[in-house]
Order: structure tokens, then sequence, then C-alpha cells
């Protein structure tokens, strides 16, 4: 089976525009920040958000104008939802109950999809007697145990605390390898998207704004917010003979002509009180102690972000206002169009 | 330190907890407790408190088969114009009873706008029956049960029911194995609230159902009669009436806060 979405939804003040296909066994993570419309896109696929136009094509029968009872996709929404008043079994076995299958057989089988994520002794819990890692795995499991044509999980490890989310996340890859439908995941967090998918997808406002391997989408980020999340500063700026120029930046070496971006870690940015060769000038904006380095939020053309070593914290004295000139270790610097 | 509530205002509200406690202490302290038995056992109380608990019982189911559909129509369906439909089933909250009894007298009467054709075709009539008391009950106590299980359709969380859908549940489906369940606590507020007043139900009764001894003589109408001719029954009946608000209280001292009516 593989999923082929041409969506389009328009909202007041809002238009989501996607075209993707996903194969079967691909899992394609919808990375992007809140309001990006990475829910609506699970919500059109399961036929819980009407489109506006476009289609939703599985090995290229028509979904679009079915009622989500007829599309047969599986939903692990945010949060779990697990049905509060039906045990963790009971839970698993209502999507088989509402196709059809015999109470017996349908607990069986939920059972065995139970016991393949580890809880087989939780099967006659109510939801609000499972921790939330366990109600999430009964979520997938509740999911899965319809065999679905298509997965969709919406940030099914957002609400977990760090711990439980490694382990939960290392239960769902493995999991997920058996899983031969096509597999959208939403999530905003690049560490997710890293252990769980083979493609990325980066929405913002409604559309695609960058689309890759994982890793490459973290190395080379398009959007501001991308590169926030690993912890770059993402700069535009013009390639030529001479090498970039961002402004008073300039990066000697090759460079693709034209419209570039520059991802720089704060790392690769020096400060010092004297005027350098190469250097700009900058404005200390903020100082933020963030794990073990000093950052540095600096105004200037372009605007950029420094980490500061301890050695070099006390010869600088920094506060907000401050004067100060910034360099660039163009090694540490990625370049790209 | 805690500062006393001025005169002003503690002095009218100790006085309203009085006017709405002292009579029901009057109540108690007239009540006849030594011939309470023997009263509650007479043939006029018995066969009275046997009918209002009937009637009330049914309407009461009749106000849930009828006023859940209702409920979610108004709470979940597209319609135009809820707002207006949504007034029109409160209107018989604060309608005087008796006007009540008096419309579903022109309705259902044998010279009713639907009365006499149901003559005519099945040679029923409806008023002064017991179907009368339970149609007369029910008209009054609906609007409680619609606006106790709307509110709690209002309340509940949709996307239950989205992910029910998904697990290929039809409609129907859904409605019964994750609507009901989850709205289950007001459908439970709504029908005490009904069958409270249903059991309390008196001007909508007397006028459509008349006051027949063992056929549509219900308690309060049981009450008011007796007062005349044997008072001590009177209050007996009226003890059994306070016990079950009591109950109803108790039932819902919970649940109060969810509910809206």
């Amino acid at each position: 089976m593989s999923l082929a979405l041409d969506l389009r939804v328009t909202r007041p003040g809002f238009v989501l525009e996607l075209a993707l296909t996903v194969d079967p066994g691909e899992v394609v993570a919808l990375l992007g920040p809140n309001g990006a419309g990475k829910t609506t896109v699970l919500r059109a696929v399961a036929g819980l958000q009407p489109l506006t136009a476009g289609s939703v094509l599985l090995d290229g029968v028509a979904l679009q104008d079915l009622p989500p009872e007829d599309r047969r996709v599986g939903l692990v929404p945010q949060d779990g939802l697990l049905l509060p008043h039906l045990s963790a079994r009971d839970n698993v076995a209502y999507g088989l109950r509402a196709r059809g299958t015999r109470r017996p057989e349908a607990r069986r089988r939920a059972d065995e999809e139970l016991g393949r994520l580890g809880l087989a002794d939780r099967a006659g819990d109510r939801p609000r007697q499972l921790s939330g890692g366990q109600a999430q795995r009964v979520a997938l499991a509740r999911a899965l145990a319809t065999d679905p044509a298509v997965l969709l999980l919406d940030e099914p490890l957002a609400a977990l605390d760090a711990l439980t989310r490694t382990e939960v996340r290392t239960d769902l890859r493995a999991r997920l390898s058996a899983v031969a439908a096509p597999t959208l995941l939403v999530t905003h967090d690049l560490a997710d998207a890293h252990v769980l998918a083979d493609r990325l997808v980066v929405l913002d406002a409604g559309r695609v704004v960058q689309e890759g391997a994982p890793a490459e989408v973290a190395a080379r980020p398009r959007t501001a917010w991308v590169a926030g999340l690993v912890g770059l500063v993402l700069l535009r700026g013009t390639g030529d003979r001479d090498g970039v120029h961002v402004e008073q930046l300039h990066l000697p070496g090759p460079a693709p002509a034209g419209a570039v971006l520059v991802a720089l870690p704060p790392e690769a940015v020096a400060l010092s009180a004297a005027p350098r060769p190469g250097g700009w000038a900058v404005v200390v904006r903020a100082v933020e102690q963030r794990g073990a380095g000093t950052h540095v939020q600096l105004d200037g053309a372009p605007a950029v972000e420094a980490v500061v070593p301890a050695t070099a914290l006390r010869e600088l004295d920094l506060r907000p206002g401050q004067q100060l000139w910034a360099s660039v270790d163009a090694v540490r610097v990625q370049v790209y169009a | 330190m805690t500062r006393r509530p001025p005169a002003v205002l503690l002095l009218p509200a100790l006085l309203a907890l009085a006017f709405l406690l002292l009579p029901l202490l009057a109540l108690l302290l007239r009540a006849p407790w030594t011939e309470l038995p023997d009263l509650l056992t007479t043939p006029v109380v018995g066969q009275a408190l046997r009918l209002s608990l009937v009637t009330a019982g049914l309407a009461t189911v009749l106000c849930v088969l009828l006023g859940v559909p209702l409920a979610w129509l108004l709470a979940r369906a597209d319609l135009p114009g809820r707002g207006v439909l949504r007034a029109l089933v409160t209107v018989p909250l604060v309608l005087p009873p008796v006007v009540g009894g008096v419309a579903l007298l022109l309705l259902l009467g044998r010279d009713g706008v639907l009365g006499r054709p149901l003559e005519a075709l099945t040679g029923l009539t409806v008023p002064f029956t017991p179907a009368a008391v339970v149609l007369a009950n029910a008209f009054v106590a609906l609007p409680f049960l619609v606006l106790a299980v709307e509110g709690a359709l209002r309340g509940a969380d949709r996307r239950y029911e989205d992910v029910a859908a998904t697990l290929g549940a039809g409609r129907w489906h859904v409605f019964r194995t994750v609507t009901v369940p989850l709205v289950a606590p007001g459908i439970a507020a709504g029908a005490v609230l009904s069958f409270a007043r249903a059991l309390g139900e008196f001007g909508a009764t007397i006028t459509f159902a008349g006051s027949f001894p063992g056929r549509t003589q219900t308690m309060p109408i049981a009450v008011y009669l007796a007062l005349e001719t044997d008072p001590d029954a009177a209050i007996a009946l009226s003890l059994v009436l306070l016990l079950v608000s009591v109950a109803v209280l108790a039932v819902l001292r919970d649940r109060w806060t969810g509910v809206r009516v």
C-alpha cells in the first residue's frame, strides 16, 4: 500500500497545501512549529477534516469522499485518548468489535497485540490506572490491532517525561519496523524524527519548506525554526567567486553563486573587545546561561549568537548594550544554496 | 483574623435561611410520627404513592428516550436556528404548569387538534387517564433532562468520537459505545432531576388528567385534597415527598456543579 496525498484545506487565516507520497512501510515525519498544519494533515487523511480540494489516494484508490470509519486508518492521537470507560484490552479490541469481530476473538487478538508491546499484564486495567507511557503504547496497540492500511501518529511521545519518552520511542521504533503500512508521524521534536522516520517533511504555515533525510535536514536547515531546533543560527547571504557575503560578514572560499543559506553554530562565533580583521561590530542583546556555555545574543549586521567559553567570560565582562567584535571560524560553517 | 460580615447583609441572609428552612421544620414538628406507619398504608395514600412512582418513573423513561436524542441534536447537529430551538425547549421550564395542562388538553383532548382524529381512528382518548399523567409529567420534566444532557455533551471531548470513527465505528455505533458512556453522568443527573420534577407535578396533571383516586390522583394532588379532609394523611404524604427531594439532592450532590439547568 502506498499513500499519495494532494491536500488543500482552507480555513479563515489558514491555507494548507501539501503534495506527498509515502511508500509502503515508510515512516514520514511531519515537523513544524505549532499551527503549521501538521495535525490537520493527519485529520484530513483520517477523514476527520474535509478537504477544500485535492485527493487522498491509497494504492490509487480515492479515499477523500469516504467517512473515517471506511478508510482503514490507524490513528494514535495526541495524549492517547483511550476510552476511559473501557479496559486496555477492550480499547484495543474496540476497532475489531466495531468491524464485526466477535468479542472472544477480538479480545484474544487485543491480548496478542498488547503482548507484543509488553503490556500483557495490564490488559484488564482502566486507562486511568496506566502510566503515560503505558497508555501511549495501548493507543498504539489499538491502532495496529485493526491492521490499518495507513498509520497516523500525532505527537505520540509529546506528553511523556524524558525518561519514558526514550523508552517508548525505542519500543515504537521496533514496532514500526514491522508495520507494512505507510506511516505519517507528527512531531515537533527532531530527536523523535531522527529515531523513527525515514524521511522528514518540514511544514510551516501550511506549506512544505523542506524535505529530506532527518540528518540532512538537521545539517542544512532551510528555516530559522528548524535551525533553532538543532541550535544553529540561519543567515541568508549571497555567494560569488569571492566567497559568501552576509551583510558585513565575509566568508572566503568556494561558494555557490547567488542566494545561499549559512548555518552558523554559535560555537563558531568568537567575540573580542578589540576590532579584529574579518570581524564586525556587534552589540550584546541578552546573556543566558544554557548547558555548559554562556550563550550571547548579539545585534549587528548580521545578528548572530555566540557561545563564550568560561575562560573568555572573565575578560569580556558581558552585559546587555555592550559593544564587541564578532568573527567567524569559516571551517565550522555550512554554506548551501 | 476573619472580619464579621456587615449586619446589613447578615440579617437578611439569616432571614432568608429561616424562610427556607422553618416551613420544613414545621412539617417535621407537626408530623404524626406515631401514626405514620398506619397512615402510609391506608388505601388512598398507598394508591397515590404507587401511582406517583409509576407515572413519574415512566415519564422519566420517556424523557430519557426522547430527550437524549434531542440533546444530541442541540449539541452536535449543524442546525440552522439552533438558539431558537433551544429557547423553545426551555419554555415548559418557565411556563405555569397549569397552562401546560391546558395546552395538552387542546392538543390531545377529545376536541383537541390531535385528540379528535386519534379518537376517530382508534377509539382511544388520552385525557383523564394514567397515560395523561405520564404525558403531563414528561412535558414539564423533559427540559431538565435535555439541558442536563446537552451540557454534558458540550463538555465531552469530541476527539474520543473521532478516534472511534477511525477505528471503523459508524455514527450510531460511536453514539452507543462512546458518546453515551462519556455523558452517562449527565444522563443520570438529568434523569434524577426529571424524576423529581415529575413526582412533584401538580398543575399540568390536575388540568390534563384530573384527580381520580387510583387512576390519576398522584401524591401532590392527594396532599392538596387530603388537607381538607384528613390533614394527618396530607402531612404523611408531604413527608414522603420531602424524603424523595432529600434523596435527589443526595444523589446529585457531586454532580450538581456539572449540570447546567
